[in-house]
Formats: structure tokens, C-alpha cells, sequence
């Protein structure tokens, strides 16, 4: 399905396709609503990037060029050729030794810190090569006509709902608003197990 | 002409976020403790809610109630160099070193409380803290959804010409719905390991790493409860 096509169906939603109460404008702030939530979410856009190593366990990822970046999803250091282990929490890293913040050597584990920032332990002092940052992305702004939703094709109707709630309560439709956010409401829970099971019917040997 | 002023939508504003923020702790903030020689209490600024770690020139202090203190530490209060705290009963947003520091730490204005160097030098807080809609905020990407629910909820409530008591059931619900939705994924995103490359799924991975001490069966002399 297009932007155009989402567009179409929520004005057949609002019975609004030939007297244009809703403007262009309205539907495109409503369909971004609802893409940055179901990004958000579900965190179903996964990006790539490399980013350099620096001599800090503290990285800002958004402060460092990376402007979409909502969380880390796997990290993959370029140097060593080995995935940095994730089983860690913030306060695992205690457990390891109590002045890890100042622990140098081999990065071997990736934490998240706090909303904005991930860590990488141990540091390097003088570091040199980089990583491959996996991220689950923020949804793009000002979607173009031509364009698909990236999301599964069974769940872009998550869009028309979200958008259709949206722009109904503002016309204080609240009722009808409502019956549309549930059913967003309970798509995105579905997606979202969706997203994170993607290939769990692969797992043939559990170990 | 508006039904609500502005200053009346600015203070819902801040009321959602400061609930959101009560319920949830995500937002999580830095600042270093100007440390004097022998002084071992030490006051913390209203928006603090609550620790989340202390670092003593790198090292992490430990939290101890006042009662362990006293308990297993004699309640003696000695000089030395800070390896816990002690959090509860020295007074609103107050904490006390111990031992109290025997140096004085300083810092400067503007340091990167991330950067190494800093943390090898300093004594720093880190804190969940209280929103108030400036530098302490619900992050952009859910904010105006949230809070658009939410100042519509007081909004609709509010007692005068825009009230509307349909329209601030629907809103006072969406709240509840977007607070759980939002606060649960922050929390995730914050403290949950993605465990993508290292499961969890065996025991043994669990066991061993970190490693920890494992001690045989028969380590100790069984005691009795009481004794």
C-alpha cells in the first residue's frame, strides 16, 4: 500500500473525499503520528552505521551524527571481528568490577545507560578502527505518495487507524475516535511480538 | 477567542509530564558533588527523585541504610576515602558519605561528566530526575502525543465554559493507555538487556559469566535461625 492509497482510505474513513475537510497537511502530521509510534513501538526499522571507536565507555550516538537513533540493537566491533556481548545490564557492569567506567582494554560487552546513551566496555585509550552500530530507527518525516510504509503489509492498517483516531477527536468524535485507537491499540501489541519473534520458528535446536 | 489561557495549557503541560516522569523513572541526568574535606553530609537539588549510582573518583559507592550503619559499622563516623552512603534518615534529599572525605574535590563548570578523565577526578551523582518541561523532559518522538492527551484531560475537566465531561473520560483513558504503552517501552530501552547475541536461554550461560564464586555443598557450619 502507498502513502497515497493510506491517505485515500482515511478520508473514506472520515467520508471525506470529495468535500476535503481534513487538508493535505492534517492527514500528513497524522500519518507521521502514527509512524513515529509504531517505530517507537514496535522498533521495527532496523539500521546500520559505523561509528568510530573513542576514548570513553559513553557513547551519545545521536551526538555523533547518528539523528535517528531511538535505541542500540547489536553492536558488531570491526577491529576484533566479533560481536560485542549483550547480556549485560547497567548495574551487571558493578558486578564485574566497581570501577568499570575506568576499565581499559578489548571492548567486549555493550550496555544501554540511559535514553541517550549506550556503553562500551571495556574502553580503549588510544582507540583506533570502528564498529558497526545496529539501531532500531526513528520513522522519517514527510512520507512522499509514492512511497510504502515500512512496516508488514497485514499491519500497515495500523496507520489508517492511528491517523483516523486522531483526526476524529480532534473533532471531539470521541466515541468513534476511540473504537479506532482500539483497534490500533491491539494490532501494535500484536506487532510488536511480531517484530521481536521474526525468526523464532528458525530456532530448530534450542539451546 | 480561546477557552483555556496559556498559561493554564503550560501548567497541565508540565502536571502530565511531572506524572509521567513519577511513574516511570527514564529520565536520568549527571552532576558532580563539590566535595569538602571532612564533610561527610551533603545536600542534593530538588529535581533529584532518586539515586541510580555514586562514583568516587571511579569507584562505586555503595548505599547502606542508616540502621546498617549503625548495625554493622558501629555508627562510627571516621575520615577516610568514601566507599558507601548512606541515603535514608539525614534529611530531605541529603546523603552522607562514609567515611567522610579527607580531600576536597572541586569541579569545574561545564565538565563531560562521561569522559573518563572527569570520572577518575570527581565524585558523581548519577539521578533520575523530576521533569519540569526544560532540560528534563519525556524524549520528542512521544512527547506532544502524550501530552496532548494529557492537557486535554485537565483541560476538559476544568470547571468553566470548555468543560466537558465525555471528552475528559475519553482523554482521561487514552492517558492511561499511552502512559502504559510509552512507560513500559522507556523502561525496556533503559535497564533490559536485548540478550540478541548472548541468551540467556542456558543455565550455564547464566552461571558463569559473570563469573561469580561458586562454593561446594558442604562450605559453612549450619547454624539454627536464632542463634
Amino acid at each position: 500500500m502507498t502513502y497515497e492509497e493510506i491517505k485515500a482510505n482515511i478520508r473514506d474513513n472520515l467520508e471525506d473525499t470529495g468535500i476535503k475537510f481534513y487538508t493535505e497537511d492534517d492527514l500528513i502530521v497524522a500519518i507521521e503520528d502514527a509512524e513515529s509510534d509504531i517505530a517507537f513501538l514496535s522498533r521495527n526499522l532496523i539500521r546500520k552505521v559505523n561509528v568510530d571507536f573513542r576514548p570513553t565507555p559513553y557513547y551519545n550516538f545521536k551526538e555523533l551524527g547518528v539523528l535517528d537513533w531511538l535505541c542500540t540493537i547489536a553492536i558488531f566491533d570491526n577491529v576484533r571481528n566479533r560481536w560485542l556481548l549483550d547480556n549485560l545490564t547497567y548495574r551487571d557492569l558493578d558486578k564485574l568490577r566497581d570501577d568499570w567506567e575506568l576499565w581499559v582494554g578489548s571492548p567486549s560487552n555493550w550496555c544501554p545507560v540511559s535514553l541517550d546513551i549506550t556503553a562500551i566496555v571495556p574502553y580503549q585509550s588510544n582507540p583506533t578502527g570502528n564498529f558497526t552500530l545496529y539501531y532500531a530507527a526513528a520513522a522519517c518525516d514527510s512520507p512522499q505518495d509514492d512511497d510504502s510504509p515500512l512496516i508488514a503489509t497485514s499491519f500497515q492498517s495500523m496507520i489508517e487507524n492511528h491517523a483516523t483516531s486522531s483526526l476524529l477527536e480532534q473533532q471531539e468524535e470521541f466515541t468513534k475516535a476511540g473504537e479506532y485507537f482500539e483497534e490500533f491499540f491491539n494490532a501494535i501489541l500484536e506487532y510488536q511480538d511480531r517484530v521481536k519473534n521474526q525468526a523464532r520458528r528458525d530456532l530448530l535446536i534450542h539451546i | 477567542m480561546s477557552v483555556w489561557t496559556d498559561e493554564q495549557l503550560s501548567r497541565w503541560a508540565l502536571k502530565t509530564e511531572e506524572k509521567f516522569c513519577q511513574a516511570y523513572d527514564f529520565i536520568i541526568d549527571r552532576l558532580p558533588l563539590k566535595i569538602q574535606e571532612g564533610n561527610s553530609l551533603y545536600t542534593l537539588p530538588d529535581f533529584v527523585i532518586n539515586i541510580r549510582r555514586i562514583s568516587y573518583r571511579g569507584k562505586k559507592l555503595y548505599p547502606i541504610s542508616h540502621r546498617d550503619q549503625r548495625d554493622y559499622l558501629d555508627g562510627l563516623f571516621p575520615n577516610g576515602t568514601p566507599t558507601n552512603y548512606i541515603y535514608d534518615n539525614q534529611g530531605l534529599n541529603t546523603l552522607r558519605l562514609f567515611p567522610a572525605p579527607i580531600e576536597h574535590l572541586t569541579p569545574e563548570l561545564y565538565i563531560d561528566l562521561f569522559n573518563p578523565d572527569v570520572i577518575r577526578e570527581q565524585c558523581i551523582i548519577e539521578f533520575y530526575a523530576a521533569a519540569n518541561g526544560l532540560e528534563y523532559k519525556m524524549p520528542d518522538y512521544i512527547r506532544r502525543k502524550f501530552l496532548r492527551a494529557g492537557i486535554s484531560r485537565l483541560a476538559y475537566l476544568a470547571e468553566g465554559k470548555g468543560q466537558n465531561l465525555k471528552a475528559y473520560k475519553y482523554y482521561k483513558q487514552k492517558e492511561q493507555v499511552l502512559a502504559e504503552l510509552y512507560g513500559d517501552q522507556l523502561i525496556d530501552q533503559i535497564n533490559q538487556p536485548r540478550r540478541l547475541i548472548f541468551g540467556s536461554t542456558t543455565v550455564q550461560q547464566n552461571r558463569y559469566y559473570p563469573a561469580t564464586a561458586v562454593l561446594p555443598s558442604n562450605f559453612g557450619v549450619g547454624v539454627d535461625p536464632g542463634e
